[in-house]
């Protein structure tokens, strides 16, 4: 937020958000104009206020709540002000009773440096996180390649983030290249948030689809919007792995995940990474019926088996077998497996080399990498890789022998895609969606709970050249998937009005 | 209307009707004087400190404006400057 705002500010910010609800509750521009030039803001507050009494619905108090607050409300707060509102017994106790409700939110988290635009009846995706942060992993991949392709195909769409996690509002330019134009190498890389004067966004009857996994600040604002506003909200779902596989994550991130569960289930619908994480959201959307919620609509919606647009193609130039391990590193990666089977295999007297890439905790990494260090000490061909770019990561797909990914838990598996893409074998887990992608070749399954398989594994691709011929072959019979397919396939979901 | 007691008092300026007993209408209009009066003095001075903070390179502003807003609201006020340092003194020591 602005660090300084004029003293008489405040009246017109006021002025302009009531007249802007004013339109929506009383659904009609032509009284607000007229309104515009005659009625004092009180008046104006009155109306809203009465309006918002007479209609008693949460969408109502939701609007007129986020315009005098200057911060969208959590779910509570929603409550609060229309039982406050339906008490009420005059236009102008309804507006009173609304200013007694906001009043400590207004000062304490408001924005109140901007004006905020109404969004009826459009297409918003929530982009916060690409927009504001360098960081290109999983979601954010799938992020960029998706907009990106909307905003070339002319997409009608507007993308928002949020506003010190209290509103939501437009892109600076620089956020908006960085989801849409990530790979120009002329963008501003600044994470530091500018100082604008980009409109803050309230949607109402909007479809808004969330594309990333928001901040557990903003969850019961999300839960609100959900439950209350009478948005259309679309969620992409990835997994429910902190909640699954809570035994493989810390223990905050299943808290998180909890928040995040609670506007998940005022949702409309879903679009699943893979047929895994659809049927986990599936399972959270039938068990939420014990609490009297219907639940989302769940689809299954594959990403794609492709490479970004921008990766180059590159030849093989690596005379010793490389072996790629690609993820994040934490413990259901299962990194540790991979390199107990590698340690077999070069006691075997198998050459071959192993790269890791991925970053992670550095009470994770820092113990691997010195164990990494000593192994390369004792002669083997391994290292760790911690900060890799998008065109290095290219080449080891193309470079590699095989990818290994025996994960313990997968939304999806984009090495196990990216390296099929790239036309490199996969060695990866026999269940979820890993064998999803597995199986329509290029893949070897194993149970990644066996370290003897995984070993096993490994020596049969390293050892027997026409079984990776085979498997070879089985790529190139392929059918891929991409992600102008993806792309497509959500944007047909989002703006479909059928239950699908 | 704010008294110079601090306490609200819309009788003591308020347009009053015949029979003496302040409009609905002015008598609202009294309670959106004060509190738009009290938002904005809150919130200028809200950002006063986020600026004080940010110039001082405690935190990004990013994670300024999180934090901040936790501190606010564990407290259901605006806090002065010293009870905001300290607990971003002890978020800090926390984190590492």
């Amino acid at each position: 937020m602005s660090s300084h705002i004029p003293d008489d500010a405040f009246p017109d910010i006021l002025r302009q958000r009531v007249l802007a609800i004013h339109e929506v509750l009383f659904d009609d521009t032509e009284a607000a104009e007229a309104q515009e030039l005659t009625a004092s803001t009180a008046s104006l507050l009155a109306a809203v206020a009465g309006r918002a009494r007479a209609l008693g619905d949460s969408r109502s108090a939701w609007l007129l709540f986020t315009a005098l607050a200057g911060a969208l409300p959590e779910p509570d707060e929603v409550l609060a002000l229309r039982r406050r509102l339906q008490l009420s017994s005059s236009a102008e106790d309804a507006a009173t009773e609304a200013l007694a409700a906001t009043r400590s939110i207004a000062s304490v988290r408001g924005v109140w440096n901007r004006r905020i635009r109404i969004l009826r009846g459009k297409t918003v995706v929530d982009v916060n996180f690409c927009a504001k942060f360098e960081h290109n992993t999983g979601i954010q991949r799938l992020v960029r390649e998706t907009i990106s392709r909307w905003v070339s195909l002319e997409k009608g769409m507007d993308l928002v983030a949020w506003d010190h996690d209290q509103i939501t509002r437009a892109l600076h330019p620089g956020e908006f290249e960085r989801v849409v134009h990530w790979s120009n190498p002329g963008r501003n890389r600044s994470e530091v948030e500018e100082e604008s004067d980009v409109d803050l966004i309230v949607p109402i009857d909007c479809d808004m689809l969330f594309v990333e996994v928001p901040p557990e600040a903003v969850c019961a604002r999300l839960a609100a919007l959900a439950e209350f506003s009478g948005n259309r909200v679309s969620i992409v779902g990835y997994d429910a792995i902190p909640l699954v596989s809570a035994d493989l994550v810390p223990a905050r991130e299943s808290e998180r995940f909890a928040r995040y569960l609670a506007y998940v289930k005022h949702s409309d619908r879903v679009f699943a990474i893979s047929a895994a994480a659809a049927g986990e959201f599936r399972g959270f959307a039938s068990a939420v019926a014990a609490q009297g919620i219907t639940g989302p609509q769940v689809f299954e919606l594959s990403l794609p088996v492709d490479l970004p647009e921008i990766w180059e193609t590159h030849d093989s130039l690596a005379a010793t077998p490389l072996v790629l391990s690609v993820g994040s590193h934490e413990p259901r990666k299962n990194q540790e497996a991979v390199l107990f089977a590698a340690g077999r295999l070069w006691d075997e007297g198998l050459d071959f080399q192993l790269i890791y890439v991925g970053r992670g905790d550095s009470s994770l990494t820092g113990p691997f990498d010195r164990r990494v260090a000593r192994l390369r000490k004792k002669g083997h061909r391994v290292e760790a890789r911690r900060s890799v770019r998008d065109q290095e990561l290219s080449a080891l797909y193309h470079s590699a022998y095989v990818t290994i990914f025996p994960s313990l838990h997968e939304g999806y598996g984009l090495p196990v895609a990216e390296s099929l893409a790239a036309g490199t074998p996969v060695i990866t887990s026999d269940f979820g969606s890993t064998a999803e992608i597995g199986a329509d070749g290029g893949c070897l399954l194993v149970d990644p709970r066996d370290d003897d398989a995984i070993t096993n594994a490994l020596r049969r691709v390293l050892t027997d050249s026409k079984y990776m011929d085979s498997l070879r072959n089985q790529i190139e019979k392929r059918k891929h998937r991409t992600w102008a397919d993806y792309a497509d396939g959500l944007w047909n979901g989002v703006q479909s009005r059928e239950a699908q | 209307m704010i008294s110079n007691t601090g306490r609200h008092d819309v009788t003591q300026s308020t347009p009053r009707t015949l029979s003496g007993r302040p409009s609905e209408q002015a008598q609202f209009e009294a309670e959106l004087a004060s509190w738009l009066d009290f938002v904005s003095r809150a919130t200028r001075k809200r950002l006063r400190l986020e600026k004080l903070i940010t110039a001082r390179g405690i935190l990004k502003p990013v994670t300024l404006a999180q934090r901040f807003v936790i501190k606010s609201r564990e407290v259901g006020f605006i806090p002065t400057v010293k009870l905001v340092n300290t607990r971003l003194r002890q978020m800090k020591q926390s984190d590492q």
